[in-house]
């Protein structure tokens, strides 16, 4: 019964690790920090393995529980007296020369983290960990139609501050 | 279709959402409306650019996942770390405190006194004590001899001190008398 967990975990831990240490990034901005906070959240999920009811996806119900180890990080990191927004240095980003300039992906990047937290919240769990509307309505515990105009309210964020910084320069 | 109707369904349409009909309905109504075709390749521009950024930003992600895999490992978190610290500190100071209440009470002295107030005239009486004047002026005998009378060591240095120098004053008189 044990190893069946544990064999059960470890797949799903192989399925899921990349996704979810992307997403981490997106919320810290640093590697180091999106690692503990990947073990963390793994961590948690190990514990309440069992406790799963299935009524939702398990990778929404992994992203529920990282959504709540994100929000103690930053708590933990507020009550700490430490900054919250760390620039990454290390593991730069390697851009092909076929994926979009740095200066857009740099501009782009900037403009999700200006969003509102809901709006980037989406966004992230869409393009970071690859969820479907469904999953992240799950993970969320908002309905489908919410996430959907939330991604949409943001992407036009996106295009308005994009387009004003492309006018300027 | 108003605007935000069309750039939610090429929304949709970009991130799989849409179901083969609706997603062929919607190209075709795209083919029809130059406007609305031009909205809706806006929104997905957008789309796009953030899904390249987003994906060029984690990418290292996938590099990093080794890593993730050798660092699970259950560990307690911080705040448990923090109140078995304490909780080690509170058994520690415990038994420091228990062994000192023992080593304390293993060289007290017993609350003697009162009985060898009470049994030292006995003892005193039925033993009589050693001679005063062979006695010598020592510690050790001085505190010995306090024992057997049931005088305090103080007293009885005294008694000692006092009968040797009556000795020696009364030799010295005796000496001054035969001169």
């Amino acid at each position: 019964m044990a190893g069946d967990v544990t064999s059960e975990f470890q797949e799903f831990w192989t399925q899921t690790a990349q996704k979810l240490r992307a997403y981490m990034f997106c919320s810290c901005e640093n590697w180091a920090d999106a690692d503990d906070m990947v073990q963390d959240c793994y961590l948690r999920a190990l514990r309440g393995w069992g406790q799963f009811d299935g009524k939702a996806s398990r990778q929404a119900w992994l992203y529920g529980i990282a959504r709540r180890t994100c929000i103690d990080w930053f708590r933990r990191r507020k009550r700490d007296g430490l900054t919250v927004r760390i620039e990454s240095v290390d593991e730069p980003s390697q851009v092909d020369a076929a994926e979009p300039a740095v200066d857009n992906v740099e501009k782009v990047w900037d403009v999700v983290k200006s969003l509102s937290p809901e709006q980037s919240q989406v966004i992230h769990l869409r393009f970071a960990a690859g969820l479907s509307y469904a999953q992240i309505a799950q993970a969320l515990g908002i309905p489908v139609g919410t996430v959907r105009s939330r991604l949409h309210r943001g992407l036009e964020g996106i295009r308005e501050r994009v387009g004003r910084w492309e006018n300027e320069t | 279709m108003k605007r935000e109707t069309i750039e939610r369904l090429a929304i949709d349409s970009a991130a799989g959402e849409l179901n083969e009909d609706a997603q062929s309905l919607f190209i075709a109504y795209l083919a029809e409306h130059a406007q609305a075709n031009e909205w809706a390749q806006s929104i997905l521009r957008v789309y796009r650019q953030t899904e390249a950024a987003i994906g060029a930003k984690t990418k290292a992600a996938d590099a990093g996942s080794e890593i993730v895999a050798m660092r699970i490992k259950p560990v307690f978190p911080g705040r448990w770390r923090a109140a078995l610290r304490w909780a080690a500190v509170v058994v520690l100071a415990a038994l420091v405190g228990a062994g000192a209440g023992r080593w304390s009470r293993s060289i007290a002295i017993p609350a003697g006194p009162v009985e060898l107030a009470t049994f030292r005239p006995m003892l005193a009486a039925s033993r009589p004590g050693p001679d005063m004047a062979n006695m010598g002026q020592s510690f050790w005998h001085a505190k010995a001899a306090a024992m057997f009378t049931g005088r305090s060591d103080r007293e009885h240095n005294n008694i000692v001190q006092a009968h040797g120098l009556w000795e020696k004053y009364k030799q010295y008189t005796k000496g001054n008398h035969n001169e």
